[in-house]
């Protein structure tokens, strides 16, 4: 036992079905968790104690939900029958792939209970299970004692894992003469007295076998056997209870045969429909390729003439048609070994080379594997095999045959050439025999072989995976999408549009006091006094500031929060985003916040302890911040510099890395912003020469722009809090995406109208009119009580399906790679892409590593590495690579493989996988059997009733049906929803600059008011004063906003993104922003309209 | 009759109910005369001088300017007749701190229709016959006191209005530059051949004057002649 706690199970995926009375489908989970396990599982007594015994199943909430069943109702299990035989193999079963449970519904599990949540893959979604006790299922799948899980609280169980696995894990056998004698009593002695009567192996044992067999009192008995198996049979036998061994395997029992200097020989046995020389034919017929080892015994020499191909021997038996002479043809009809749909026959000819005698102490029955339904029947007329087979082909002689040899070949081929006919991904051998270097095997041979085989497997290459659940689940949690460097980003614009608004907001404060300060400074208080006591006063409204201010950050996470879960596309948010906020980050936010904001305000203080005695007195303010002294030339040439700084940062190589990206993007759009500062700098210099005169609108523009020359400092604060605010909310705009409308062939959808993924593989795929026949065949079984509405249903669909096409994809389980998935992808599902789907085309690329015309071939090519497609914004947020990089991944047998992304699909639906070719696929997971993911391209216009189609004819397969479109949807929705949060940071910078335009206009009608009186006194109408006003501050805003667009635009334009740019909205945006401002200053203006100016200018 | 003015009656409503700042002021003058009010602080001297000239309106009375009546005005007329008929002097200079001295004295010429380069011409002549032509590039911070309030009065005089008023132009002067004020007020006035009303606290300023009245309670009254 691997640990005593250690709780076995079968944990694999079906799906759960609600029928009605008449067996007609009513509900269905296509993808639900099977947990087949034992009591020990629960850990709580009272659900341990009455899962003892119990027949039925328990159901966690989220399925009960799903299925809208409660306890004592009857589900239906659909789960994948185990098929030991590769079932794209000819011998596999294809017909017979699902099975089914009736199970009572016992108990719901609660969503409070914590066994409700088990699941072993990272996910947003609770998987919807179905507790199954674990011998229930193993008895159905007649799968007694086998599990595919064991659960264990410890870790480090691997080296006690390796060391408990026996070579029948890995489907493997291995029998030398002692086992093979013992098999044979124990397949046959019924009465278990080690001797074999006729009646008892009869017609099981080949006839011409017997006399070698028995004793010299004419008995089978187990030493007569034994005698004869270790004199004449001594070899021992390595096979896979899969029929074919596995390549992998296959190498390492070679690697040990060669590093114990052992002999060995490789045989691939297949099966002829016919062998067929000129007229004469003998049908289903066993043919064994040999190497040059087991040829030696045969005393044959297939290479001994190169020149005549590809040859075949014949087993030189009586009763053979099969006449020909040395140098005839000779044809073999056979079907493929690897089946895709229906088995396909083919024919090969081969040079006839000689006669083999039918020597049964050379030739063995027992070189070819036992396969169930062919091997262990009496006859040939009663095979049943799972090719198509035809028992009245069987003439007597082939029964003789039969009789006399069973199923030791009839023909002999090289194995070389059977490898090359009948090898698949499966496998290119069925057995490998081991002979002793010497006359005989030492002591202990085939414990110390087995153990060295076992010893140089490693578990992980046939799917035995050690996973630290918990290490998979925190690495998982550090979420996918770094969005970290984004929203420092765009929170550096925040923080500097609040720095600013506060410094702006302390200056217009101090501004109101700078008489009081004046008089204190005349009164002999020190600089440094007088800026300390500001500073203190500072601090105090700093600190009470940033802690009402942490208490609305909290407030907008939680809004966040919400926002995310009401903007994405289905609940499985609602269940594991929730508010999570340290302690330390508040106290660091606190901290960080206090002392940017304290140290605005000291610089500001500093500005005003330094302006003159008598100006301060006076109520002035010296404009003295680091501008003013400089000249309009020397502002232009910072500000250009800054902007060429910008600028460079543009072309800075190109990088996958996000926070490269970001700092490319940030650095390049606050480089530009900045230097457009410089610029208005310059500008205000430059207008504060302009000439005050003229008349009508012309004079009344000069004065405004004098006036906003006026307060230089406090014009580029406004102005820098306008375009921070504006720079966060058009940067992100270019990023929003529209759900592709387009449906058409090269667009996100690829043209087709669904995509359907089932939770069974479906065998021979659903292309082409066989695959509508599965598809109707479905429905006729979904409807197995109620023949007259199944024959209703049929008909229906027949009619809808007409001129439907299918592309039928293979499928690797893994994480799913898109937005969709929070959790980081360890191993994203990779799809298999047919030929016929890449000659077909279509889909909507971003970028190709070559321009080709029809970018699928592209997947062809694997040299050196295997091209893979991909979702531009999957590779680039979840997998983090970029186009032309390698990436790595697991293929089937544990081994890291690299792909080369060579093409970037945009806004398409294959945002969770990753793509490859079909036959690249293969090689990389030969154990993944047919197909699961579909494209469906329907030409009707019905498409609910297609979509309704494929979800009842595809339910015992646990079909999955969505609309391509809104697939697209699905994800551009998630990505806006980023985005808005995003575009969110800017709605508040816009808030604080309006709010410091706003406190900036108040200043100014109020500091001016005497002003405004004089303007009053000298024939301006109000309507003048306000557009005078207006004009100045609509500028400032103008500029402000200005700027950080055209800073946005530096950042951005270089971008991919800028081309599908919606400029239209953009200049919408700016416009609704500028009149946003606008109507800030037009209702601070309104409180000034109805003033007595004049009023004003007497009190003064 | 050039202005002429009946009944004006001002009354300011309080806390503690209604307070009567003008008391039926009657007043005609020719459009070459110049006049002086005297009063005590509160005696509705600039109360007055605020009504003719359309910055306040008066509780009752009537207002004629060259036949015109201000007080039946509309807003946007009262500006414009507050622009180009009335010329205002302050006791502050009220000028621009962000514009030069010249670019205030043409600050009223914003709103009227003259040539561009004939204003600009008018508005140095000013500043010459106010003795600042060497200063009209400066900015007010740069000049005196004496010198800001004539440029107020070279700016109060840039429309050419018929009526120039001076509320307490020298009040923040020393006694030689307010005694410059006045009499530059007066030489300009006979230049110009506008009406001028001056108030003014100093009888010695007041005496520069061929006509004083004073306001006492609100109600205008000749006072001595200035001899």
């Amino acid at each position: 036992m691997i640990d005593k706690n250690a709780i076995p199970a079968i944990i694999l995926k079906a799906t759960i079905q609600v029928r009605d009375d008449q067996d007609c489908l009513v509900t269905q989970i296509s993808s639900a968790q099977v947990v087949a396990v034992p009591e020990e599982f629960w850990k709580d007594e009272v659900k341990s104690a009455q899962w003892k015994n119990l027949k039925g199943a328990w159901l966690n909430n989220q399925a009960a939900m799903g299925l809208k069943i409660s306890e004592k109702q009857n589900v239906v299990l659909r789960i994948e029958k185990p098929s030991a035989i590769p079932r794209e193999s000819f011998l596999g079963n294809r017909e017979d792939v699902v099975d089914s449970m009736t199970l009572e519904v016992e108990k719901v599990l609660d969503r409070s209970d914590k066994y409700a949540s088990f699941n072993l893959f990272p996910g947003m979604d609770v998987p919807s299970t179905i507790f199954v006790p674990l011998q229930l299922v193993q008895e159905k799948l007649g799968v007694t004692y086998k599990i595919n899980s064991i659960l264990s609280g410890k870790s480090g169980l691997q080296d006690k894992f390796r060391s408990l696995l026996t070579l029948s894990d890995y489907e493997l056998t291995f029998k030398g003469p002692e086992e093979r004698t013992l098999d044979l009593f124990a397949k046959f002695d019924r009465d278990k007295n080690q001797v074999l009567e006729k009646r008892e192996y009869q017609g099981k044992i080949p006839a011409k076998l017997v006399p070698l067999l028995q004793s010299q009192s004419g008995a089978i008995d187990l030493e007569s056997v034994r005698k004869f198996f270790h004199s004449n049979r001594n070899y021992y036998s390595i096979e896979s209870s899969q029929m074919l061994v596995s390549p992998n395997l296959a190498q390492k029992a070679g690697n040990l045969i060669q590093e114990m200097g052992l002999q060995s020989s490789q045989i691939m046995v297949y099966l002829a429909n016919n062998i067929q020389e000129k007229d004469n034919i003998v049908p289903y017929s066993v043919i064994a390729g040999i190497d040059s080892t087991l040829q030696g015994k045969l005393g044959v020499n297939f290479a001994a003439n190169e020149r005549f191909g590809q040859r075949i021997w014949f087993l030189d038996w009586n009763e053979s048609p099969l006449k020909p002479a040395i140098g005839d043809t000779v044809g073999l009809e056979y079907f493929l070994p690897e089946v895709v749909g229906k088995p396909i026959e083919k024919k090969d000819s081969f040079q006839f080379a000689g006669y083999i005698p039918a020597d049964i102490k050379l030739v063995d029955p027992e070189i070819t594997p036992d396969f169930p339904g062919i091997t262990d029947k009496l006859t040939l007329d009663s095979w049943n095999p799972p090719f198509p087979y035809d028992n009245k082909r069987i003439k007597p002689r082939d029964e003789k045959y039969w009789q006399d040899f069973r199923s030791v070949p009839k023909a002999f081929i090289d194995i070389d050439v059977a490898k090359n006919l009948w090898g698949s991904r499966f496998g290119k051998i069925t057995s490998i025999r081991v002979y002793p270097a010497n006359a005989g095997f030492p002591s202990g041979f085939a414990a110390d072989f087995q153990a060295r085989l076992l010893n140089s497997i490693d578990p992980s290459s046939v799917g035995f995976v050690f996973q630290d659940l918990r290490a998979r689940f925190q690495q998982s949690s550090q979420s996918g999408t770094d969005f970290s460097g984004l929203f420092v980003g765009f929170s550096f614009f925040l923080i500097l549009s609040a720095l600013i608004l506060v410094a702006l907001l302390f200056r217009l404060h101090l501004e109101r006091r700078a008489s009081q300060v004046g008089t204190v400074l005349a009164l002999g208080a020190t600089q440094k006094q007088v800026a300390s006591l500001l500073l203190r006063e500072g601090q105090l409204v700093a600190g009470l500031g940033v802690l009402l201010g942490l208490g609305v950050a909290c407030v907008y996470a939680i809004g966040l929060l919400q926002y995310l879960k009401s903007y994405w596309p289905d609940n499985s948010l609602q269940q594991i985003l929730k508010l999570h906020i340290p302690f330390s980050t508040l106290c660091l936010g606190f901290i960080l916040a206090f002392l940017m904001s304290v140290a605005a305000i000291f610089r500001t203080s500093r500005t005003l302890v330094k302006t003159s005695i008598m100006t301060l007195i006076k109520g002035g303010y010296l404009d003295s911040t680091v501008m003013v002294s400089k000249k309009p030339l020397l502002l232009l040439i910072n500000g250009l510099l800054l902007l060429l700084l910008g600028l460079g940062m543009l072309f800075l190589p190109s990088s996958q890395d996000h926070e490269l990206k970001a700092l490319k993007f940030f650095g390049a759009g606050g480089l530009a912003l900045t230097s457009g500062l410089f610029f208005l700098g310059a500008f205000l210099r430059y207008v504060q020469k302009i000439m005050v005169f003229g008349n009508g609108l012309d004079g009344l523009i000069r004065l405004s722009l004098r006036n906003m020359a006026r307060n230089k400092t406090r014009s580029l604060l406004t102005a820098g809090l306008l375009s921070s605010a504006a720079f966060l909310i058009i940067a992100v705009e270019p990023f929003r995406k529209e759900a592709d409308v387009n449906t058409g062939k090269n667009s996100g959808t690829g043209g087709f109208n669904l995509v359907v993924e089932t939770n069974i593989p479906v065998l021979s795929g659903l292309d082409g009119p066989s695959g509508i026949e599965t598809i109707l065949d479905g429905v006729q079984k979904s409807n197995r009580g109620n023949p007259q509405r199944a024959g209703q249903q049929v008909d229906r669909f027949k009619k809808v399906l007409k001129g439907v096409q299918v592309y039928s994809l293979r499928f690797n389980p893994g994480d799913d790679a898109s937005c969709l998935n929070l959790f980081a992808p360890s191993k994203p599902r990779i799809l298999g892409v047919p030929n016929s789907l890449q000659q077909r085309g279509g889909f909507l690329f971003s970028a190709t590593s070559e321009a080709k015309e029809n970018p699928w071939n592209l997947l062809d090519s694997s040299n050196p590495l295997v091209n893979a497609f991909v979702e531009k914004n999957t590779l680039e947020w979840m997998i983090h690579s970029g186009l032309g990089k390698d990436y790595k991944i697991q293929d089937g047998f544990g081994k890291n493989q690299l792909l080369k992304f060579a093409g970037l699909f945009q806004g398409s639906i294959f945002q969770s996988e990753i793509l490859i070719g079909e036959s690249q696929f293969l090689k990389f997971f030969p154990q993944q059997q047919g197909y699961q993911y579909f494209l469906i391209d329907a030409v009707s216009n019905d498409l609910s009733e297609i979509e309704e189609a494929f979800k009842i004819g595809l339910s015992d397969y646990g079909a999955k049906v969505s609309k391509s479109k809104d697939l697209v949807e699905r994800f551009a929705s998630v990505e806006n929803a980023y985005l808005s949060m995003f575009q969110g940071l800017g709605t508040i910078g816009l808030l604080i600059g309006t709010m410091g335009v706003a406190a900036v206009l108040a200043r100014s009608v109020w500091e001016r008011r005497s002003e405004l009186g004089l303007l009053s006194a000298l024939g301006f109408t109000q309507g003048d004063v306000v557009l005078v006003m207006l004009m100045e501050h609509a500028l400032l805003l103008f500029l402000g906003l200005g700027i950080g667009t055209l800073a946005a635009l530096v950042s951005v334009l270089p971008l991919e993104q800028a081309t599908s740019t919606r400029w239209g909205v953009l200049a919408l945006l700016q416009a609704g922003m500028f009149f946003f401002g606008l109507m800030v200053c037009v209702a601070s203006l309104w409180s000034i309209r109805s003033d007595n100016f004049v009023a004003a200018m007497r009190k003064e | 009759m050039t202005l002429q003015v009946r009944q004006i009656r001002k009354e300011f409503i309080t806390r503690s109910g209604s307070l009567p700042v003008l008391c039926g002021i009657d007043l005609d003058l020719d459009s070459d005369k110049s006049l002086a009010i005297m009063g005590q602080s509160g005696s509705g001297k600039s109360t007055f001088l605020h009504v003719l000239g359309g910055l306040d309106k008066p509780s009752s009375g009537k207002i004629l300017l060259d036949g015109l009546d201000p007080l039946a005005m509309s807003e946007t007329d009262l500006a414009h007749y507050r622009n180009q008929k009335v010329g205002f002097v302050f006791q502050d200079h009220h000028l621009l701190p962000q514009c030069t001295v010249l670019e205030n004295v043409l600050l009223p010429s914003l709103l009227g229709a003259m040539p561009k380069n004939e204003v600009i011409q008018l508005a140095k002549d000013l500043l010459a016959r106010v003795g600042l032509e060497n200063r009209m590039d400066h900015m007010p911070s740069e000049l005196s006191g004496g010198e800001r309030q004539r440029a107020a009065v070279a700016r109060a005089l840039i429309m050419r209005p018929r009526l120039l008023l001076a509320d307490e132009p020298t009040g923040n002067l020393d006694k030689r530059n307010a005694e410059n004020i006045m009499r530059l007020l007066l030489k300009l006035h006979e230049e110009e051949k506008n009406i001028l009303i001056v108030v003014t606290h100093s009888v010695d300023l007041a005496k520069l004057f061929p006509r004083v009245m004073a306001m006492d309670d609100g109600i205008l009254a000749e006072a001595l002649s200035s001899n």
